[in-house]
């Protein structure tokens, strides 16, 4: 969709046009729905999840200027509404070693070993692990390591998505990189 | 810190491929856009009933502070009977 279009979609919506409403819903909703499945731990209430975000870019659809990108203030409601959700989340597990299958402390010798030959299986597993893993950190934490480990987007680009300042990105890639590290770090026997 | 582990994690999680995109579930947009629309009615009318609310609120308390302020110039002195009377009004035998 081109920028004039989606900007006429956009008065159209506030004039309360409920056409225009379900047409923004379903052009934004590949965007969202990359964002959630990016960052959910799991599967779990990715619907409500979905809901809850167009609910609230459409109830702050009049405070949107011209002046940003439409997809980055979507993004930056997304990500702020995926953290309000999970922040009530208090039981997050704190794991280590100890905690792991066998199968999954095969893998992390595995990874160290054979880093350059890893199987399509050992690819999926380890993303597997990294997700079962993230589960412990903040979802604030989850994010960052997502865009900046599995992603790969700068620091800057990470400020624009989410309107965070880049020394509160760092700190808390920081913080995230320490649990996860001290989670699979193996004992000295 | 540098962690070895961590980073193969990151690098082999890294290769495993994306989740293909799913198309929007049937009616996602619809319920969107009733459950936007109903939200805003009940906005709305807890709006109006908020401001309902104070106006009663607004006309109680300056009906009590303007009772009260009648009674602040009031001395009182007109609506007591005259002390001397008293006691014979209450001491007369036949009652006059």
């Amino acid at each position: 969709m081109l920028r004039d279009e989606l900007f006429c979609l956009i008065e159209r919506v506030r004039s309360s046009d409920q056409c225009a409403a379900k047409e923004l819903v379903e052009h934004l909703y590949p965007l969202v729905i990359r964002i959630i499945r990016n960052h959910l731990p799991r599967r779990e209430s990715e619907e409500d999840l979905s809901q809850e975000i167009f609910l609230r870019i459409f109830a702050k659809l009049s405070q949107y200027r011209v002046n940003m990108p439409f997809e980055h203030w979507v993004s930056r409601i997304s990500v702020n509404t995926y953290i309000d959700h999970f922040r009530k989340q208090r039981n997050r597990p704190e794991y280590r070693w100890s905690d792991f299958t066998e199968q999954q402390q095969f893998l992390l010798d595995n990874l160290c070993q054979n880093a350059t030959q890893l199987t399509e299986s050992a690819v999926e597993e380890s993303r597997e692990f990294l997700n079962y893993l993230m589960v412990s950190l903040k979802p604030n934490e989850r994010a960052v390591i997502r865009w900046l480990y599995l992603e790969e987007k700068s620091v800057a680009e990470i400020c624009d998505l989410t309107g965070w300042k880049p020394s509160k990105i760092k700190v808390t890639a920081f913080r995230a990189r320490q649990k996860l590290s001290a989670a699979v770090k193996r004992p000295e026997k | 810190m540098k962690n070895v582990s961590l980073d193969h994690l990151f690098a082999a999680a890294q290769r495993a491929p994306a989740e293909e995109f799913t198309n929007i579930p049937a009616g996602f947009a619809e319920r969107i856009v009733q459950q936007y629309q109903k939200q805003q009615r009940e906005n709305q009318t807890f709006l109006r009933v908020s401001i309902v609310s104070i106006g009663i609120a607004f006309v109680i308390l300056s009906m009590v502070l303007g009772y009260n302020f009648e009674t602040l110039g009031y001395s009182g002195v007109d609506d007591q009977e005259p002390i001397i009377e008293l006691p014979s009004a209450l001491w007369d035998p036949i009652g006059n």
